[in-house]
């Protein structure tokens, strides 16, 4: 039997989703500012202490808004990055309508596409923050987080100038403190699926990382201890799970992107760890006691520099640790590599993970590759079934 | 080696006036004899990552993208790589420049055996980097990749910071796969040789930007493709390219056009990305056109290195400015002299299916050039040789028609 969903708490989310959008336009009416941003190697924290309103735009899924942004990128361009401009030239999500500037890291091609376009044609300051692609988790090179720290001050000297006054350290360790809670909240919620007869499902806790994409900070962390109160005194279902537990790994995963997860649910598997950005990825690492203590800049810079090896980086065998621990970890049968159209870094990489896994963990690998229409479900479908089957050993 | 010879480009036109570029094409496609015959290791690197201190290390540098595809995809005719790469595992999404290289690498096919792995990572096209991680892995190579950082001038001093130490760990990392260090004096010495050859295609570029123009398109196209890594050889392309610009002296003396240019031609500059598809040199000649310029391998010689200077500072601030480091808008921006001056009429963008390189700035380039320059654009897009060369060859006549 599958788990009941914490409906109570995920109600009130989405309460408070369907209200966000009026709570921020008020605060815009009193002065404050709505800094979006994409790929999570922004520190948030730097935003908050500005007294703006951070908001990442990880929605996707959609086919029209990847569509709009054909205007400016190649239908051979993922269809998350077509997204990233779509929205905000369809003029139908509320959340790009009231951005007043957007800060991108230097991630893929694709996003330095979106930020360029952003910056030339679509009437918003944007920020850029350089990422080195090179570091390494030996830390043999230790010119890239110097040189990611001064991008970082750099980007709150920009920031300060564009709120109209300095951000002080004071109000950056604060906004660490906050966010530090936040996801510490969050990995106790994603450890729950380890166990076979956990109170909260993995789909449940991604839809809850991602409502922190957009709602109040302080807001959120009250409902995530609500939540984890309500989890804590939740006893063990003790009921069989017969779902065949599945790792997600891949491209983003985005808010509103959910056919994979659907079909892979339809047929019988439960995907209860992820190494994806817009899940447990997000919320991995805290930034240490030193960006309370010390220099906050230095701290968020270790923090955001080494949490995602996402592939656009070059450290390849982090990145293998990294999912085959998880792997390990959460007992999975299998993984769902999934693999956004014309990904190409993600793309890339799916040999070697998937030997990699098969050799070390004797686990193995389906690639699931999608484009944000319903064309593909088919296909998906039955590859996921023919997957999950050979899983269980049918 | 004549490339007529070669059942790839059969049909297509060429300047068999042209002696040195003859000569200059037969010494390309005999790299794999002339690098064996040196002894010296092969770091493969990407199609723009500069190569100057591959030469220091007394290596030789191989632009394995462009030359894997060119010789077996386009020259040969074999566009089955295609279908290895897939085998392989790579997606058939990736660009015709990817596939061909990663097809004749991973099924042990390629021209030239690679000793190891290095290029820039960055700004300079992820799926080359992706690749060489793959083809690494794959035989067993060592693998350097080492970062250009982001282009911000706000950002110039701690950004230099970075790359030149960027640049010192590579050298020594050249230096433990070569077992040559790269001193000062290499470097200087091996920088000298690049701004010769980056000086011999200023000094080509000047013959196309006169109203008789004495080299080809396509010709023009294969010179400068070869900047890409110097030919596996400076001080040999160098030579070479004197000789041409020689015989493109002689010609220019005498207000000769190269065969197949009309006589009032419509000026075309040509910029994006690289493109398999050769046809496109010939049919620009074909409806009144002529080639004045092309930005494929710009941002290897937009600029000589500063000799004057200590070589790894000068080094690190050339590639910190290579156009192809740029942002878009201003990658385009800090083309315009260059392009100006060749005094063009039009200008084309080519966009390679499956690259998200050039690609994706199509949109930015196009609205910079035609606000800036105030010319008629015409974007292009081709995939693999022959796939849709019959409906590049009908834009471009209608649009030289529109405009002649
Ligand atoms: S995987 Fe990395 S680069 Fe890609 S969208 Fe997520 S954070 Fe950005
Ligand atoms: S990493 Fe992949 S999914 Fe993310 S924006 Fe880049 S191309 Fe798209």
């Amino acid at each position: 039997m599958v788990p009941e969903p914490q409906d109570s708490v995920i109600r009130r989310l989405e309460n408070r989703l369907s209200e966000e959008p009026q709570r921020i336009a008020e605060a815009k009416k009193n002065g404050a500012k709505v800094i979006g941003y994409f790929c999570p190697y922004v520190p948030e924290e730097i935003i908050l202490a500005a007294g703006m309103i951070p908001i990442r735009l990880a929605f996707g899924g959609e086919l029209e808004p990847a569509t709009a942004g054909e205007e400016f990128l190649k239908s051979y361009s993922c269809p998350y990055a077509r997204c990233c401009l779509g929205y905000k030239l369809e003029g139908k999500n509320e959340y790009f309508n009231m951005l007043d500037a957007i800060c991108v890291a230097q991630t893929c091609e694709n996003m330095k596409r979106v930020s360029e376009y952003y910056e030339k044609y679509l009437g918003i300051p944007v920020f850029s923050i350089g990422m080195p692609h090179t570091h390494e988790a030996s830390r043999s090179r230790p010119q890239a987080l110097e040189y990611f720290k001064k991008e970082l001050e750099l980007f709150r000297q920009r920031l300060g100038d564009f709120a109209g006054k300095p951000i002080k350290g004071s109000a950056i360790r604060n906004s660490i403190k906050l966010s530090n809670s936040i996801r510490e909240k969050l990995r106790l919620l994603f450890e729950y699926p380890r166990e076979p007869s956990s109170p909260i499902e993995w789909r449940d806790a991604i839809r809850i990382t991602q409502a922190g994409f957009v709602l109040e900070h302080n807001d959120y962390l009250s409902e995530l201890d609500n939540l984890t109160q309500e989890l804590e005194k939740k006893p063990p279902s003790g009921v069989k799970d017969n779902r065949v537990r599945l790792m997600i790994t891949g491209s983003v995963l985005a808010v509103g992107d959910h056919k994979i997860l659907d079909i892979v649910n339809e047929s019988g598997g439960n995907i209860v760890a992820d190494a994806v950005c817009t899940g447990s990825m997000f919320a991995r690492k805290n930034v240490t006691i030193f960006g309370i203590m010390g220099n906050p800049i230095d701290a968020l810079a270790e923090r955001y520099l080494y949490n995602i090896p996402c592939p656009c980086m070059t450290d390849l065998d982090k990145r293998l640790s990294r999912i085959a621990k998880i792997a390990r970890d959460y007992n999975v049968s299998g993984i769902i590599y999934y693999n956004l159209k014309y990904c190409d870094s993600w793309r890339a990489e799916f040999p070697i993970i998937k030997n990699y896994l098969n050799d070390k963990l004797k686990v193995p690998s389906l690639l699931l590759e999608s484009e944000y229409s319903s064309s593909d479900v088919g296909v998906i479908k039955t590859k996921a079934e023919a997957f999950i089957e050979m899983l269980r050993g049918v | 080696m004549k490339l007529e010879s070669f059942s790839g480009t059969a049909g297509l036109r060429f300047d068999s006036d042209l002696k040195s570029f003859d000569k200059l094409i037969s010494f390309y496609l005999n790299a794999p004899q002339r690098v064996a015959a040196t002894g010296k290791k092969v770091i493969a690197k990407g199609p723009l990552s500069p190569v100057d201190f591959i030469y220091a290390a007394n290596a030789v540098a191989y632009d394995i993208a462009t030359n894997e595809s060119m010789v077996q995809s386009v020259f040969n005719g074999r566009t089955d790589l295609r279908p290895e790469a897939a085998a392989a595992g790579m997606s058939p999404d990736f660009s015709p420049w990817s596939l061909a290289m990663l097809g004749a690498t991973l099924t042990g096919k390629a021209l030239l055996p690679v000793d190891a792995y290095s290029t820039a990572s960055s700004n300079l096209d992820d799926q080359i980097t992706k690749s060489f991680q793959v083809m690494a892995q794959a035989g067993s190579s060592p693998l350097h990749f080492w970062e250009i950082p982001f282009y911000n001038p706000e950002a110039e001093t701690f950004a230099l910071t970075y790359l030149k130490k960027e640049l010192q760990q590579l050298f020594d990392w050249l230096a433990l796969y070569t077992g040559n260090k790269v001193t000062e004096g290499d470097l200087r010495r091996s920088i000298h040789l690049g701004n010769l050859l980056r000086q011999d295609m200023a000094e080509i570029n000047t013959y196309l930007a006169m109203p008789k123009v004495p080299i080809a398109a396509l010709e023009y196209y294969l010179v400068q493709m070869m900047m890409g890594d110097y030919a596996q050889d400076p001080e040999g392309l160098h030579t070479h390219y004197r000789n041409l610009i020689d015989e493109l002296r002689i010609r220019a003396g005498k207000e000769e056009t190269a065969p197949g240019i009309s006589s009032s031609p419509v000026r075309v500059y040509l910029m994006g990305d690289e493109s398999q598809e050769l046809c496109i040199f010939n049919s620009i000649e074909n409806y009144g056109g002529v080639m004045v310029g092309c930005d494929f391998r710009l941002p290897l010689y937009y600029d000589v290195i500063d000799e004057a200077k200590s070589p790894l500072d000068s080094l690190a601030q050339w590639i910190w400015r290579m156009p192809c480091n740029m942002p878009s808008a201003k990658r385009v921006r800090s083309e315009l002299d260059l392009i100006s001056k060749q005094r063009p009429d039009a200008v084309m963008i080519s966009s390679v299916v499956g690259s998200r390189y050039i690609s994706g700035a199509e949109r930015m380039f196009r609205d910079v050039i035609k606000e800036e320059l105030g010319v008629p654009v015409l974007s292009i897009e081709t995939t693999f040789p022959n796939e849709n060369a019959e409906k590049v060859d009908y834009q471009i006549q209608a649009f030289l028609e529109t405009i002649g």
